[in-house]
């Protein structure tokens, strides 16, 4: 057999390079282009849904910053680039589930803090806790907020949160409804 | 709350968008995304692609031939007689041993090449086998700065040519200096990689152009023919320019650019001499240790349109070259051009600029920090890209122009 030549490798290396560095620079200046107008666009509501999902505006930047990131660093894996903002959608609702799981697993360790010392969270999120929708909703179970916020604020159909959150249609419709009731009843216990 | 169903979901939308709305998202929203979209990319996908398709390859051809052997090897032992009585179990034996071993070595030359020693290996050995075979160089990985980050070279301003084959913005970030000489050592130290090179690409440029590769600081100091105007001097100073050793252009308008340096040396001569622009803080011809300076800058016969691998005779890789135009900062000689170097390429540094290359990294030719956009003396605008989000290209080379330029 032929040893291999060096040079001819090399060459080859080139090539490769020189193919993939144009391919990726086109690539790279569509979703550049992609992100920055779908940042524009929609960021402000995405972190808007991340907020109602995790209680939190600067976990909720970081979870939707995250998100743009991932969808920019896989641009060339998105088969419809029409859905990238249902790719950032789906992507920011779960790595919100994945800060509350962590929160909760964290909640577990760490000792609590002493009632009369409010948090900064807390701080931030007396503006939203006023609203005495925002406080039945956050007294659901998760996935039941999860659904009601993806229902009623991303207005995505059930099976849109049936893909985003894994589970099947039914399983949406349940759930909306027992948050649904149970919403109600709080609230009109309150009134 | 006695309300229709209708109503209800009405009421309970409308408080969602209520409450979301509420929330001010901080206003950096965009430089934070674009910061963590500009983190080096990790890995040269190129030299890895190639050396696995080269492996596959021929390791096909030999597992081919081995089986071959192996098939034969039963018909060889029938016709040796039949006192030896073939042994199945023995030739089973012997392919299942000639199987394993092959597979263990493809394994561990795949290890090899994955593991990040491997890669640098690998690297290594391309450059060096590059400057021996006298074979294209630019073999950039995707490292730093693709087209999109490399103002001048990278993104190319000619349309037709190929922009890959800018030299210098296929240089990993992380990826450590292959086998070129360190930059030259200041006499006052104060010049790490940005002052004139002692690689002979330094100034070892081509007559058309300097494909050189600055040993710059995000290696994205991709270059060509086409850089030329980018810079405000003329020549195609790109990158970062924090080494101010940003190769230059051949400038093919011939345009000499007499970029007064920092400290006053004049680096004349056309621009094709490597010399820098004004916004190069050194001035200095760009030297060569460039972790991938010598793969990039040897043309490449096959891509003429290509920037630098287009340079004729460039031959930057240090090794083939000769180590001529090592004039350190302080040393008055002009630098030695190699034969075929059109341009005097007086040496910037060669004169009695000390050559302080201020924000470069040392001497020692690493990879600096990489792209520092409002590096002094850059001499591309410091991220004066309208989008938002500069394109996080693989590698950060540049000086962040990159996307500007792509549009």
């Amino acid at each position: 057999m032929r040893a291999a030549d060096p040079g001819e490798v090399a060459g080859q290396a080139i090539h490769v390079s020189e193919t993939l560095t144009a391919a990726i620079g086109a690539v790279d200046r569509n979703a550049a282009h992609a992100t920055t107008a779908l940042y524009t666009a929609h960021y402000r509501s995405l972190v808007g849904l991340a907020v109602l999902l995790v209680r939190d505006a600067s976990t909720a930047e970081e979870i939707v910053q995250d998100s743009f990131v991932a969808m920019h660093t896989n641009w060339r894996m998105l088969r419809d680039r029409g859905k990238a903002l249902w790719y950032l959608r789906q992507c920011v609702v779960n790595r919100s589930r994945s800060v509350i799981r962590h929160r909760m697993v964290v909640d577990r360790k760490v000792p609590q803090l002493m009632p009369d010392m409010p948090s900064a969270e807390q701080g931030a999120m007396a503006l939203l806790e006023r609203s005495a929708v925002i406080a039945a909703l956050h007294g659901l179970p998760a996935r039941q907020r999860e659904v009601l916020v993806l229902r009623y604020y991303a207005d995505m159909s059930e099976a849109q949160i049936a893909a985003a959150l894994g589970i099947s249609r039914g399983t949406v419709k349940s759930h909306a409804a027992r948050a649904i009731t149970a919403l109600r009843g709080v609230l009109e216990r309150e009134a | 709350m006695s309300q229709h169903p209708g109503d209800y979901e009405d009421f309970l939308r409308g408080a969602l968008r209520a409450a979301a709305d509420s929330v001010e998202p901080a206003g950096d929203g965009m430089e934070r995304i674009r910061a963590r979209l500009t983190t080096p990319h990790p890995l040269p996908v190129a030299w890895l692609m190639a050396v696995c398709s080269w492996v596959a390859r021929h390791a096909r051809g030999r597992l081919d031939s081995v089986l071959t052997w192996l098939r034969t090897v039963p018909g060889e032992v029938h016709q040796r007689g039949g006192e030896t009585a073939p042994d199945g179990r023995q030739m089973d034996r012997l392919r299942l041993v000639g199987t394993v071993a092959t597979v263990a070595v493809l394994m561990a030359i795949t290890v090899y090449a994955v593991s990040p020693l491997g890669r640098q290996v690998i690297e290594q050995a391309g450059s060096v086998l590059h400057s021996i075979g006298g074979e294209p160089a630019g073999g950039g990985e995707l490292g730093a700065g693709s087209n999109d980050n490399a103002p001048a070279g990278g993104s190319g301003a000619v349309p037709g040519a190929q922009q890959p084959a800018q030299p210098a913005s296929s240089c990993p970030p992380s990826a450590p200096a292959v086998a070129e000489p360190s930059a030259s050592p200041s006499p006052d130290g104060t010049s790490p990689a940005g002052t004139t090179s002692p690689g002979p690409a330094a100034v070892g440029t081509s007559p058309g152009g300097a494909a050189s590769t600055g040993p710059d600081t995000g290696g994205a100091t991709s270059t060509g023919p086409d850089a030329a105007g980018t810079s405000p001097g003329g020549a195609a100073s790109t990158g970062p320019d924090a080494g101010g050793a940003t190769s230059t252009g051949p400038d093919q308008d011939g345009a000499t650019s007499t970029g007064p340096d920092q400290d006053g040396a004049t680096s004349t001569g056309p621009a094709a001499a490597g010399t820098a622009g004004p916004g190069s803080p050194a001035g200095a011809a760009s030297p060569g240790p460039t972790p991938c300076a010598s793969p990039s800058a040897s043309p490449r016969p096959s891509s003429p349109g290509s920037s630098a691998a287009s340079a004729p005779p460039a031959s930057t890789a240090p090794s083939s070259a000769p180590p001529a135009s090592t004039a350190p900062a302080g040393s008055s000689s002009p630098s030695t051009t190699p034969a075929g170097s059109s341009s005097p390429s007086t040496t910037p540094a060669g004169s009695s600029t000390p050559s302080t290359t201020p924000a470069s990294s040392s001497s020692s030719g690493t990879p600096p920090a990489d792209s520092s956009p409002a590096s002094p003396g850059s001499a591309s605008p410091p991220a004066a890209s309208p989008a938002p989000v500069t394109d996080p290209g693989p590698g950060t080379g540049s000086a962040g122009t990159g996307d500007s330029a792509g549009g």
